[in-house]
């Protein structure tokens, strides 16, 4: 069934979600936005740069009217940092639905996932609805929708490695167990990725370095939509059987002798 | 008469303001529009709406934050 893409009980068209990161400026950003259709970004908090506080600004471009703004918590490694950021930027704009990532690895962006679910508790508890950034593990996606995360986004393979999915058996687990939405984060590196992501069955897909580092972003953003869409229809469609030798398309028999 | 000077700390840098300053005039000051930024004093996130009523004290470490893009 075509359930519709609901998170925290806001309803969305699009189950593509894009971030705002590493683009060469915010007017392309917002061009790929646009393009992408999609209605969530993610942004990050940082300090204002004292020196240069007339410099352009994300909200410049982007309006918090328009586009539903997923605060999250890049460059955090403890539970205190991360809550501190969402604090900060539900005081900004009132945000309740956050991303949370709470790293543990500057190699790899790992997330620490014992850090993880103790930190989506107490943001839950602050009122938050936590989407989570964490490992394609199963067991560790249960229990962070037992406490209470309004959103699963297990990575497909380390942020920005453009790498795609590379444990599908675990995406698909974490699908099929999952009553809230499970979001496929970091790891996309082109169209095909995020189709296969959909025809996985997740609910939808982040996307930030597949369309700021391709070499038009723009066109890659129109490329993901479409693929999201695609992959969704595919999902819901059911693929066919797949069988280990050929079946035949054509007649086999009252062929001429 | 010269008032009276506090230090205090702004995203990691020392400043001298005046004794009698609060969170909007460091704003004002600072040419910081209020609208897309969030501000923390000693660690404690100060709502919007008690900026001007907010006294900032010697050694005050204050936290100015914007949103930028992000992934």
């Amino acid at each position: 069934m075509n359930k519709d893409f609901v998170i925290a009980g806001k309803t969305f068209k699009s189950r593509l979600i894009i971030g705002t990161g590493k683009y060469k400026n915010y007017s392309l950003n917002k061009k790929a936005l646009i393009a992408s259709g999609a209605e969530i970004i993610t942004i990050a908090m940082q300090r204002v740069n004292l020196n240069k506080n007339q410099e352009e600004k994300l909200t410049d471009y982007i309006s918090p009217n328009l586009y539903t703004f997923l605060p999250n918590t890049a460059g955090c490694f403890n539970p205190e940092d991360a809550i501190r950021t969402l604090s900060l930027a539900r005081e900004i704009g009132g945000w309740n639905m956050v991303k949370l990532e709470v790293l543990s690895d500057k190699k790899t962006l790992y997330p620490d996932m014992l850090q993880t679910l103790e930190t989506s508790e107490k943001l839950i508890s602050k009122g938050f609805k936590v989407l989570v950034y964490c490992n394609d593990d199963p067991i560790f996606a249960k229990k962070l929708e037992e406490v209470g995360c309004s959103a699963i986004m297990p990575l497909g393979s380390p942020i920005g490695s453009g790498l795609g999915i590379i444990n599908p058996l675990n995406i698909k687990i974490i699908v099929e167990q999952s009553k809230v939405p499970v979001i496929l984060d970091a790891g996309i590196g082109c169209a095909s990725d995020a189709c296969f992501a959909m025809e996985l069955g997740c609910d939808g897909v982040l996307v930030n370095s597949a369309i700021s580092q391709a070499n038009d972003p723009v066109t890659m953003a129109l490329s993901l939509k479409n693929a999201v869409i695609s992959g969704r229809q595919s999902y819901l469609a059911g693929r066919m059987k797949k069988n280990f030798f050929a079946t035949a398309t054509s007649p086999t028999k009252n062929i001429f002798k | 008469m010269n008032k009276i000077k506090i230090s205090i700390y702004i995203n990691g840098k020392k400043k001298l303001v005046n004794t009698d300053n609060n969170l909007l005039d460091i704003l004002e000051k600072l040419n910081i529009k209020n609208n897309f930024v969030a501000i923390e004093v000693n660690k404690e996130v100060i709502p919007k709406s008690i900026y001007s009523s907010k006294k900032i004290l010697d050694g005050d470490n204050i936290e100015i934050l914007q949103m930028i893009g992000g992934g």
